[in-house]
Parts: structure tokens; sequence; C-alpha cells
């Protein structure tokens, strides 16, 4: 009884001042009434009858804002400011659902940029004027002046290093940015 | 989903089918560590102890209080294979207080990610080498996938939840036996090198005539170097 109490305090005693470390940027789901209000009023405005969950996403020295549902059958995220105004809607598609033309440039920019790849999750990203992002979000209308990006999520490998990058691209497939995403180890499902 | 669902009712249902012989209750405590040996390559070791608080045999009476068990050191190198595979050979040595007993095992394991759901694959052979005993031969698959408990992406000081559940016949003198477990643990993400996992651990071993029934509760310890 007396080792199987030491080896729980000793796992328990080493992991504790290790917790201090920190990441500058984190995801931390939030209720409804942590939301600035003005992404309150506009999500009651569009998308009353969808069940939204919110979420704060913390970055180095700012944050901002999230929503996200499913509508007409996809995962839509609207991302607003920290003062609660919106920046952009995303709206996940399938790969195919990429124009063809589009989809070539971006595979010549993958093909050319990393020695192997698989596409993980792709975003069609809506920046543009409020009223046009709300009618997006109410009507799944598409207005002229709304700017589309792709924004997608790899996994990849380059010069012998594996990991995760987010890439964004203009609405005709040229290269915008990219980031790599900090790959999580994957030790507690392998052994 | 689906397929875990259906494989955990099967390991439940199996765990009940046959008559009980011994049954044991007790605690596993695990310390993993894995560190990079270059881009491809990578080396793990795990020292895993186990402790038993309750033991019951066939005959009711026949009852054991704590004991401890065993204490087991697997150290493993592993080859990274496409995006998210790996290719691994280890060696296991364990000491149960009486005897030393080997092990030599060979893993391929594999991860996919769906929305803020990391499952991962395992494939493992095993060879059990114990004194005045048949080798004992192991073939392992267990599918296992964590998620954060809050928000779609995991990130420091977060918990999360990890289940798995594995299936695995064995072979010794040409007799077969099967065992399967589930495992259920709740995680706490302390930072990118630093994780640590409670939980029960579930596991039912017979050879379709009886079945001896384990619980553990685990604690258990990822360290990254």
């Amino acid at each position: 009884m007396k080792n199987m109490i030491w080896a729980l305090l000793a796992v328990l005693t080493i992991s504790a001042p290790l917790s201090g470390q920190l990441k500058y940027e984190a995801e931390e789901r939030i209720s409804r009434k942590e939301i600035p209000k003005p992404m309150l009023e506009f999500m009651e405005e569009c998308c009353e009858d969808e069940r939204i969950k919110w979420y704060k996403e913390e970055q180095f020295n700012t944050f901002s804002y999230e929503a996200k549902f499913k509508k007409y059958g996809r995962l839509y995220s609207v991302e607003f400011n920290k003062s609660g105004f919106i920046e952009d809607v995303e709206i996940q598609i399938q790969q195919d659902e990429i124009p063809e033309a589009v989809m070539d440039k971006l595979n010549h920019y993958l093909d050319k940029t990393f020695d192997k790849f698989r596409i993980e999750k792709v975003q069609k990203q809506y920046t543009g004027a409020t009223d046009a992002l709300e009618d997006l979000l109410e009507e799944d209308e598409v207005e002229e002046e709304l700017s589309l990006k792709y924004e997608m999520v790899i996994i990849a490998k380059k010069a012998k290093d594996v990991g995760r990058w987010e890439l964004l691209f203009g609405d005709k497939g040229e290269w915008i940015e990219q980031s790599k995403i900090i790959f999580r180890n994957q030790d507690n499902l392998n052994y | 989903m689906r397929l875990f669902t259906i494989l955990s009712v099967i390991m439940v249902a199996y765990s009940f089918s046959f008559g009980q012989t011994r049954d044991r209750y007790g605690l596993l405590t695990k310390v993993n560590v894995n560190t990079n040996i270059d881009k491809t390559w990578k080396w793990n070791s795990t020292l895993e102890s186990r402790q038993i608080f309750r033991e019951v045999f066939r005959n009711p009476d026949d009852r054991m209080g704590y004991r401890y068990e065993r204490t087991d050191w697997t150290n493993v190198v592993s080859r990274r294979v496409g995006l998210t595979g790996s290719g691994a050979a280890g060696y296991m040595l364990r000491f149960t207080g009486e005897e030393w007993i080997h092990r030599s095992l060979q893993q391929y394991a594999w991860t996919q990610k769906r929305g803020a759901v990391r499952w991962g694959h395992r494939i493992r052979w095993d060879q059990t080498w114990r004194s005045g005993e048949d080798v004992t031969w192991r073939f392992r698959y267990r599918l296992g996938f964590d998620a954060p408990l809050s928000g779609t992406r995991l990130d420091a000081r977060e918990w999360y939840w990890k289940a798995s559940t594995e299936y695995i016949p064995i072979l010794q003198s040409a007799e077969l036996s099967f065992e399967a477990r589930v495992l259920l643990a709740l995680g706490h993400y302390i930072s990118d090198t630093n994780k640590i996992e409670v939980g029960w651990d579930g596991r039912a071993t017979g050879d379709f005539e009886t079945t001896a029934y384990q619980s553990w509760l685990t604690v258990t310890w990822y360290y990254s170097i």
C-alpha cells in the first residue's frame, strides 16, 4: 500500500511544477453571457435558430471570439474581434467543391512546397461588409462585394519535418500566407 | 465512433460470457518518456508497475488483499512511416519479485484526425519468454481516441478524455486464449511535453471456458524530452 501511495504522489508531484508553461494560442469554450454585446446582437439577427457554440481564442497579446454552428449541412465559424465586431465567416467545404482551375493552382503550390501532403480541412473564408456577411449567414447568399479566400489545414512532410500547416489562398488559388501548427505528440495513442 | 461502440459491446459481452476464475482489482501506474533521436527516429521508454488491492479466486472464500504484482520496463525504438504512421520494435523486461520475464515486440501505429477527435490505431505483435514455459505469442489491435473536453483544439493546461479498446488473441503451447480491454481516461494536457491521464482499465481474459476479469485504476504520466 505504501508503495502505491508513493508512486501516485511521485507522478502527481513531478507534474505540478511543470504546469506553468504557456502557449500563445489557446481556444476556450465560453458561455453566451461572456460574449460582447455587438457579437450577440449580430448572431441573434442572423442565426437565432442555430445551436451555437461560443469560443474565445487567445493569441499573443490579443484575443478574438468565434461562434461555431451547423447550417445547411455545413460547419460555420464566424470570427469577431475583441470588441465583438465581425471579421470573417468561414464555411467548411469538401475538397472537390473548389473549382478545378483553383485546385490545380493549389496543388501546384503544395507539390512545389512539400515533399508529401494530405489535406485535412478546407474552408471558404469570406470577408466584407457586415450586411453582406449577415446575408451570407441568413440566406446563404454570396454578394459580389464579399471577398473569398480558401483556408486549408494540411498534414505534410517538408525536408524530413512532418507537421500541420494552415495555408491561406486567394479566390484564384494564389498563395497568401501559411503558418505551422504545433504537431501534438501522439505517444498516448501509440503506447 | 460506431466501430468503437460495437467493439466495446463485444468486449463487455465477452467478459460476462464465461464462468469467472480469478478477478483482480488494483492500481496500474505508468511513466512514459519519449524523445526524438532525429527527425525520423524516436525512442520510447515505459516503466509500469501493478499493485493488486483485491484478488478473488473461483472459490469465493479464497481472497487475497494487497500485494505488489510486477514492474515492467519497456524500451521501443520507432521510425516514422508516411505522414502519421510509425513502425517500432522493442523489448520489455518484467520483474515479478520472484522471476524475470522477457518480451520482444513489434508494432505499427497510425493516427487520423476528424474535427476535434484524434483516432489512433495500433497493431502489435509480441513474444514472451518465461522460465520453464513455452513462448507466448500475442497479436494485438487497439483502437483509441482522444478529444478536448472544451473546444475543438487541445491547448496547454486543458483537460481531455481518452478511450480505447483492444483485442488480443494469445497462443501458447498450441492453445488459444483471448483478451479484450477497455480504457476510459481523463487527461490533463499540462504542456506540449507533459500530460497526465487517470482512468479505468478493464480487462477480460479467457479460453472460451473460463474468464478472468481485471479492473485497474490507471495513472499515467507522458513526458517528452
